[in-house]
C-alpha cells in the first residue's frame, strides 16, 4: 500500500468504459471466444480493482490492465478446452478474402506476436506500454513484433502467388 | 504488405458480445459499491449479530470503543506485515438448518503469509495465523468437495527453457504468473457458497459435504492440527489504515464534498480537508429503486481516526449508526437529506471493508 501510487475506482471505470470494447476484441484473440474473452475482461477489471492499491504508477494505468487483463485470458484459454484458431465470422465489408488470408495468419502466429500485433495496431499501444502489458523488456517489443511481420508478410505470399 | 492496419484488424476480430457492465465488475470485485448485494442481505443482519456474540464476546469488547465498532483502540499495534497477498477468500453464508448446524455467516480472507482475517459480521475484524501446513490443509479442504476448482500449474517445461519460463510456439516464452500460489481463488468459493442462499442449490447428493466444509470453515480450531497454527489463539485484527468516507443519503442529491466537510465539526472538516480524497459512486436501495450515492474517501490512521471519532462523538446532531462505525447527520436547508461519515479498515490485499455488506 505505502509506496504506491495506486489507482483510483473512477480512472479504473473511466479505462473500462472508454476501451472495453478494445480490451475486449484483443482478449478473445487469446481465448478464441468472444464470449470467454468478455468474462476474462470483466474478471480482470475486478482483480484491477481490489489490487488497485498495488498499481505503483511506474507506466500507464492502462498498460497495467492489459497485463491482468491478458493474464486472465490466457487463463481461461488453459482452463477450456484447446481452441486452435479464433474462427468466429469476421465483418464481410471491406476485403473479405484478403481479411480472410490475414485472419488465418494471425491466427497461426504464436500468442505472443499474434497479441502484440493486436495491442500495437489496434489497441495502439506503445512499445513501452506493450512491454508492460506482455511483461517483456522493451527491446523484445520491437524484435517480437518484427517477427510478426517477416511471418506474416511470407504466409500471405504464399497465399496470394 | 501485411495489412496491419486498424481497419483491417478490426474486421478480423470477433465483435465484442455484449454491452459493457461496470456493475458487474464491481459485482465481482466484491468491492463495497455493489450495494445490491447489501440490500439482498441486511434482512439477516440482526439474527447473525446475536447469533455470534457470545462466541466472540471477548474480541466484541475490545473493538467497543466509545460506541464505535471496529475502531482500534489508541497504541495497537497494526497487524504486520501492512501488505499481504490474498490466497482464499471465503464467505460462508449459512444454508438451510440442519441437525447440529450452528454456523453464523461470515467473511474470511487467508494470506500467503498465514493470517487467516475474520469478519463475524458486525463483531469485528479477528485475526489468527496459520503454518504453510495449516494453509495447505485449510485449501485442501475446501478443494476436496470436488465443488471448486483449482488452476492446476502447468507442466514443467522442457529444456532448454529456463525455470518459470515455459514452452510456446515460439519457444521459451516468459514467466507467467500461475493461480497458485499467486492467485486467489476466492471467486468460485465464494459465489459458490453464496448461492446456496439465493437458490442455485448445489446438488443433494453434496450438500453434506458442503455442511461439512461450512462447519470446518466456520471453527477452523477445531479441527485442524496444532501444527496448523502459528496462533490459535482469536485477536483483534489492527489495520494500518482506515478509510473515511462521507456523502450524502437517500433519498435527496448527492451532496458537494466542500458543503459536506462545512456540516462536520471543525477539527474534522480541517483534517479531512488537508486529506487526498478519492470518488465513489454506489448504488443504495432496493431492486428498481435504486439510488446513487456518492461518497468521498481518504485514507487515515488509527490515532487520526479517533481525532476524528472523538471530534463528530462531541458533536451535537450526530447520530450513531448502528452497525456500522459511523454517523449520521443532518443538511441545513434540507427536510428530507442526510448525511453520513463512516470508517472502514483496510485489508492487507489493499480492499476496504464495507462492514454491513456480506
Amino acid at each position: 500500500m505505502k509506496g504506491s501510487r495506486g489507482a483510483s475506482l473512477d480512472e479504473l471505470e473511466a479505462l473500462y468504459r472508454s476501451r472495453f470494447e478494445v480490451f475486449a476484441r484483443v482478449a478473445a484473440s487469446v481465448t478464441g471466444d468472444s464470449e470467454r474473452a468478455r468474462d476474462a475482461v470483466q474478471e480482470a477489471f475486478a482483480t484491477a480493482v481490489r489490487k488497485r492499491r498495488s498499481f505503483r504508477g511506474d507506466g500507464p494505468l492502462e498498460a497495467w490492465v492489459w497485463r491482468i487483463v491478458l493474464n486472465a485470458a490466457r487463463l481461461d484459454l488453459r482452463r477450456a478446452l484447446p481452441v486452435a484458431e479464433y474462427d468466429e465470422p469476421a465483418a464481410t465489408n471491406g476485403h473479405p478474402e484478403r481479411d480472410a488470408e490475414l485472419r488465418v495468419a494471425l491466427a497461426r502466429l504464436p500468442e505472443q506476436q499474434r497479441t502484440a500485433v493486436f495491442l500495437r495496431y489496434y489497441a495502439d499501444l506503445d512499445y513501452a506500454a506493450i512491454a508492460e502489458a506482455l511483461g517483456i523488456h522493451i527491446g523484445t517489443v520491437a524484435a517480437t513484433l518484427n517477427s510478426a511481420h517477416t511471418t506474416l508478410r511470407t504466409r500471405l505470399e504464399e497465399v496470394r502467388t | 504488405m501485411t495489412d496491419l492496419d486498424r481497419s483491417s484488424l478490426d474486421r478480423i476480430l470477433p465483435p465484442t458480445p455484449g454491452a459493457a457492465d461496470w456493475d458487474d465488475v464491481l459485482l465481482r470485485s466484491g468491492a463495497r459499491h455493489g450495494a445490491r448485494r447489501v440490500v439482498v442481505l441486511a434482512a439477516a443482519v440482526l439474527v447473525v449479530v446475536v447469533g455470534t456474540a457470545s462466541a466472540f464476546g471477548g474480541v466484541r469488547a475490545f473493538f467497543l470503543d466509545r460506541d464505535f465498532i471496529g475502531l482500534a483502540p489508541l497504541g495497537s499495534t497494526p497487524s504486520s506485515p501492512e501488505s499481504g497477498d490474498l490466497e482464499v477468500f471465503y464467505w460462508i453464508q449459512p444454508g438451510a438448518p440442519g441437525p447440529g448446524r450452528d454456523s453464523g455467516r461470515s467473511r474470511n480472507w487467508v494470506y500467503a503469509d498465514g493470517r487467516l482475517i475474520s469478519d463475524r459480521f458486525s463483531n469485528g475484524l479477528v485475526e489468527q495465523r496459520l503454518t504453510p501446513e495449516g494453509l495447505e490443509l485449510l485449501r485442501s479442504e475446501i478443494l476436496s468437495t470436488g465443488e471448486f476448482s483449482l488452476e492446476q500449474p502447468p507442466p514443467p517445461p522442457p529444456p532448454p527453457c529456463l525455470p518459470g519460463q515455459s514452452t510456446g510456439d515460439n519457444g521459451c516464452a516468459p514467466p507467467q504468473p500461475l493461480p497458485s500460489p499467486g492467485e486467489p481463488i476466492e471467486t468460485p468459493f465464494g459465489i459458490t457458497i453464496a448461492v446456496r442462499d439465493i437458490g442455485h442449490l448445489s446438488r443433494v447428493d453434496r450438500a453434506s459435504d458442503l455442511y461439512r466444509l461450512e462447519e470446518r470453515l466456520t471453527s477452523p480450531g477445531s479441527w485442524l492440527p496444532a501444527s496448523a497454527w502459528v496462533e490459535r489463539e482469536v485477536k483483534e485484527y489492527v489495520p494500518a489504515t482506515y478509510a473515511v468516507c462521507y456523502g450524502g443519503s437517500p433519498p435527496d442529491r448527492p451532496i458537494e464534498r466542500a458543503r459536506l466537510l462545512t456540516l462536520l465539526p471543525p477539527v474534522a472538516g480541517d483534517l479531512l480537508r488537508a486529506k487526498d480524497t478519492t470518488r465513489h459512486e454506489g448504488l443504495f436501495g432496493s431492486p428498481g429503486d435504486f439510488h446513487i450515492v456518492v461518497d468521498h474517501c481518504s485514507d487515515v490512521t488509527n490515532e487520526e481516526a479517533h481525532v476524528l471519532a472523538q471530534a463528530l462523538a462531541d458533536a451535537e446532531g450526530f447520530e450513531p449508526m448502528g452497525l456500522r462505525l459511523g454517523y449520521r447527520f443532518g443538511t441545513p436547508g434540507s427536510n428530507e437529506q442526510t448525511a453520513a461519515i463512516y470508517f472502514e479498515p483496510y485489508l492487507p490485499h489493499g480492499e476496504v471493508l464495507c462492514s454491513v455488506c456480506g
